[in-house]
């Protein structure tokens, strides 16, 4: 395996599975925070275990890797799970927003109700924004994995021999 | 070594990455927008979708959102102030680089302070934040962000060249 690819796998299988699982990807909502956390993890790994100072490019090298690996497991993962658990998460989420503001609660049980559909309809937008989201994760993860670099390599490239006077 | 990756990328190749990164950051923000609008000019659909896209990384709150033409926006105050403010920075960034060069970090973390401090507060009950220090907050953070992923999105072409040379001269190699 790559220098590469095992830090990537360890942030890819980390932000995919975090985003698949119901409730706890709701951590997403905040800027795709998994997908950022992700990228972020893997580039930090590879910055551990290189031998040399790792430019903000090889992060996102590595932050892009560890989003397709999300990005595939959340779409194998994260569809067959939010089409089984949707009528037990959206009860939750009215039920959680019940005891914040019980009108925003009621609002938001109308807009369920409204936005009922047939399973086919249900199976076709769930898979149409879960690739929306597929992609959204992985580009979220390259941001993460080039932001680590800065923030976490404290080593300096070397500049290179200086040109010859001509 | 690092004049190696700086002469792979030529000047041209900059020019174009900030184009496409200022490009993309203006659709971003103004989809913000559009989603609101079209919602209030019944292209329902259309709105939905956009709606449904940022839904991926945004809560949506009601509450907390800007709202218009009756409408809420796409994002929440916070969201539409850090893409707002990405966009602006992104558009600024050539007036500001230096070199093309990423910035120190501790310019990152300082912007990202008040808007870690903005939320914090929020949480804890100890400050009621408003959808302007959430926004304010939001874009100080977005501005500076932008001159980060502008200089480190041209690093990250420069990576992929290198590995397109490598290939080719591992491919070219006799055997």
């Amino acid at each position: 395996m790559s220098e590469k690819m095992r830090p990537a796998l360890i942030g890819g299988v980390l932000l995919g599975v975090l985003s698949a699982i119901p409730i706890i990807n709701l951590a997403n909502i905040c800027c795709c925070l998994w997908a950022v956390i992700g990228g972020l993890i893997a580039s930090y790994l590879y910055i551990k275990r290189s031998a040399g100072p790792v430019s903000p490019g090889d992060g996102a090298l590595v932050g892009l890797w560890a989003g397709a690996i999300g990005a595939v497991i959340y779409l194998v993962l994260g569809i067959p799970l939010s089409l089984l658990f949707r009528e037990t998460f959206n009860l939750f989420f009215v039920r959680l927003m019940s005891n914040v503001d019980p009108m925003q609660a009621e609002l938001l049980r109308q807009q369920i109700e409204a936005q009922s559909r047939s399973f086919g309809e249900t199976l076709l937008l769930s898979t149409l924004f879960a690739l929306i989201g597929a992609i959204i994760l992985a580009i979220f993860s390259v941001l993460g994995g080039l932001i680590a670099v800065p923030l976490f390599e404290k080593r300096r490239a070397p500049a290179g021999p200086p040109s010859s006077p001509q | 070594m690092l004049s190696e990756r700086r002469q792979i990328v030529s000047e041209a190749e900059r020019w174009a990455i900030w184009t496409f990164v200022a490009l993309s950051a203006l659709v971003v923000a103004a989809s913000i927008f559009a989603a609101p609008f079209l919602a209030s000019r019944r292209a329902g659909f259309a709105a939905y979708l956009i709606y449904g896209a940022f839904a991926r990384v945004c809560h949506q709150l009601p509450e907390r959102s800007f709202h218009l033409w009756q409408h809420q926006l796409a994002v929440c105050a916070r969201c539409t102030g850090i893409y707002i403010g990405f966009a602006c920075g992104a558009a600024i960034y050539p007036l500001g680089r230096a070199g093309w060069r990423m910035p120190h970090r501790r310019w990152l973390i300082l912007a990202a302070g008040p808007m870690v401090i903005d939320w914090a507060l929020g949480f804890t009950g100890l400050w009621e934040n408003t959808h302007l220090s959430r926004a304010i907050t939001g874009a100080l953070f977005g501005v500076v962000a932008a001159f980060y992923l502008t200089p480190g999105l041209q690093d990250f072409w420069a990576t992929l060249k290198l590995l397109r040379r490598e290939r080719a001269s591992t491919y070219h190699q006799p055997s």
